[in-house]
């Protein structure tokens, strides 16, 4: 305890000696907290649009000697939302899978990557997520609904708006034309992949498509949170094997493409969100390791201008050191002192590089990053989201600490090493 | 007269009147299927391959144009056509092969086939690639209702048509028939009774004893735009020219053709 109030006494009386090494520390810290805090934020905002998109946290699909369907869909929904403990939505979802839909209005046309028949109601809170720029959901969540959501991309691109009878034609499982007049009720924000999706009601779909009425093609199972995807699609695809055939456990999109193609009877598949987004994900990992490695060079940049700089502070307070050794300090409380001094330097300064960094975010935050298509995965409404998670900031906070203690320690010990008689008869 | 008799009179004239009725709708029926027939008849040229230059131009509501010229050889008989691309530079040497149920796209550049989809747009035109078959109307479709109406100068027959199975583009069409058994409009509609394609053949010419539309205009319903107050739609106009009888080699009806002509 009188180490570290000593510790504390002597930081606020060198605190001038200690600018520079706080400095250094602060920008650090506030590199590092907005680059974890913006990488954390574009990958939920990443993972909030791929559930939509993908069918939630573990998407449930069956196939059919080259066909895709769940026959029995609704019995599969009342299987996983009695036997699935963590699920907070199971829904029936039908898809359109091929390439030739497309929208049409005053003669533009854009052509459409995926077209969702979702169950609005079952699905109400997943799809409020959806950024709406104009509109509501409320026409969709009616039966029998004519009416489809659009994204900002087709918006702009047809020159439609909520109101308008764009036309979307498409093709019908047995391959025949077939068109419709729907009503756009609603626009959401969205570029990219996400952006060239349409969301319109399941019987809508199944009409349009010749299914047959509460058909499905998939099942989108939402988890409430706190585990993996991979682990809780195991969970699914275990309560769907007392009644279904099932797939084995898939990595990635690939895997499950290539068993699926050997053909067969009746089989689900469930793909995890995170094998969905396997490739992506890569490239999110490949890009956090780079940040990461400039990071530690960075640091270790700092840590030896740190080093430096303390060996200085320590040759100017030999004498003090000195002094305290003198009237009986040992040797273990110096080195305990110093180390407490700097601990106390990367708390302080870590505080205000918090701040500085979150100054950084709201800035960065702010800039309209919408012109870059690519973006579009990563923000919301074309702009970054700043997302610190506990787990990032400690990570960092260790990673300074631990910097700052290494640079400190070489230092720390000499001056534990000083000797009194010479530190006092030095001038 | 007793009542017994009164009453067995009136069900022999009850029934005779539904016998009439029955007859006259069978007549109908026979009529129209017969019609179809007809129709298929005139423009098919079962015992001869039929050749022809094709001209197609695709233009936008309010914009650009893009034309193809291609030549078509066919094979009724057999159920099959060769289509090879002349123009666009871009395009040329490109070749559509049908051979029954099969169809490939040639893609001279990457010297490779394509299986394809008759429902699949030619070129991306109005026309659809089972559009080049021959006419099948009595074989894919069957009669759901029919009625007289004057198109233009002609006195037409109009048929409402239901698909019999699924290997059609349209699961439901309206034809016009004018006196000659000649098809003068199509109007092709998707599952959702939503009109999608209107065609109108104005003109044909005889080939040999048979009929071959000379000119064919084909819109699309679905993509229009309003123009000065006018709506106007995308429009592909077809004109077909240089017909031929003359009998081509079986070896022509091959993909080892496409590759070599389009050397």
């Amino acid at each position: 305890m009188t180490v570290l109030r000593l510790a504390l006494r002597s930081l606020s009386r060198n605190a001038p000696r200690y600018v520079f090494i706080g400095t250094a520390i602060v920008l650090a810290f506030a590199l590092i907290t907005t680059i974890s805090a913006l990488s954390d934020g574009a990958m939920a905002e990443l993972r909030a649009k791929s559930y939509r998109y993908f069918s939630g946290t573990a998407s449930v699909t069956g196939y059919e000697n080259g066909r895709i369907g769940i026959p029995r869909a609704d019995e599969a929904v009342a299987m996983l939302a009695a036997g699935l403990p963590g699920a907070s939505t199971v829904s029936k979802r039908s898809l359109y899978y091929r390439d030739d839909a497309l929208l049409a209005f005053n003669g533009e046309i854009v052509r459409q990557r995926r077209i969702v028949g979702a169950d609005f109601r079952a699905e109400a809170e997943e799809l409020r997520g959806l950024s709406l720029r104009a509109g509501s959901l409320a026409p969709l969540e009616a039966a029998g609904s004519r009416s489809i959501l659009v994204s900002t991309v087709v918006s702009e691109a047809l020159g439609c708006a909520v109101g308008d009878a764009v036309e979307l034609r498409l093709s019908t499982d047995s391959g025949q034309d077939n068109a419709a007049t729907l009503i756009v009720a609603g626009v959401f924000d969205e570029g990219s992949l996400f952006g060239y999706v349409s969301y319109l009601g399941l019987d809508t779909m199944n009409e349009l498509t010749g299914r047959s009425p509460g058909y499905a093609t998939d099942i989108a199972v939402y988890a409430k949170g706190g585990e993996s995807s991979f682990a809780f699609a195991e969970r699914v695809r275990q309560v769907l094997s007392a009644k279904f055939a099932v797939y084995e456990a898939f990595r990635d999109k690939a895997e499950r493409d290539v068993a699926v193609a050997r053909g067969g009877g009746l089989r689900l598949a469930v793909l995890a969100i995170d094998a969905q987004l396997a490739q992506i994900g890569d490239l999110m990992k490949a890009v956090l390791i780079v940040s990461r490695s400039v990071l530690a060079v960075f640091s270790l940049i700092v840590m030896v201008g740190i080093m430096n700089t303390y060996r200085i502070l320590i040759d100017q307070r030999s004498k003090e050191i000195g002094t305290m050794r003198a009237i009986g300090m040992q040797s273990r409380s110096v080195l305990a002192m110093i180390m407490a001094e700097a601990g106390g330097l990367v708390l302080a300064s870590c505080a205000c590089g918090l701040a500085v960094g979150a100054g950084i975010l709201a800035i960065v935050s702010g800039l309209d990053l919408s012109r870059y298509p690519a973006a579009g995965f990563f923000t919301a409404g074309g702009r970054l989201v700043a997302a610190l998670r506990p787990g990032s900031f400690l990570v960092n906070l260790g990673m300074i600490a631990g910097a700052v203690g290494l640079a400190a320690f070489g230092p720390a010990r000499k001056a534990a090493r000083i000797q009194p008689a010479e530190a006092l008869r030095s001038s | 007269m007793n009542k017994a008799r009164l009453a067995s009179l009136l069900l022999l004239a009850l029934s005779c009147a539904a016998g009439a009725g029955s007859l006259a709708a069978q007549s109908e029926t026979l009529d129209t299927a017969a019609l179809l027939r007809k129709v298929d008849a005139l423009v098919s040229f079962e015992d001869r391959d039929l050749a022809a230059r094709y001209r197609i131009e695709k233009r936008e509501p309010g914009g650009a144009s893009q034309l193809t010229t291609a030549t078509m050889f066919r094979r009724d008989r057999t159920d099959q056509y060769l289509i090879l691309i002349l123009e666009p530079a871009a395009d040329k040497g490109k070749g559509y092969l049908r051979v029954g149920d099969n169809l490939w796209l040639y893609d001279p550049v990457g010297k490779s086939f394509t299986f394809t989809s008759a429902k699949d747009r030619f070129q991306n035109s109005g026309i659809r690639n089972s559009d080049f078959n021959r006419s099948n109307f009595s074989g894919d479709y069957r009669v759901s209702g029919s009625r007289r109406e004057k198109l233009g100068k002609f006195d037409c027959q109009v048929l409402d048509l239901e698909a019999l199975h699924e290997r059609v583009s349209f699961p439901k069409c309206r034809i016009w028939v004018s006196e000659e058994g000649l098809v003068r409009k199509v109007e092709d509609y998707g599952l959702s009774g939503q009109l999608m394609r209107t065609t109108g053949i104005p003109s044909y010419q005889k080939v040999g004893e048979r009929w071959l539309p000379q000119s064919m205009v084909l819109v699309d319903n679905l993509v229009s735009r309003k123009i000065n107050g006018v709506v106007e739609y995308q429009r592909t106009t077809v004109t077909i020219s240089e017909p031929s009888l003359a009998a081509q080699p079986d070896t022509l009806f091959t993909k080892e053709y496409l590759e070599k002509v389009s050397r």
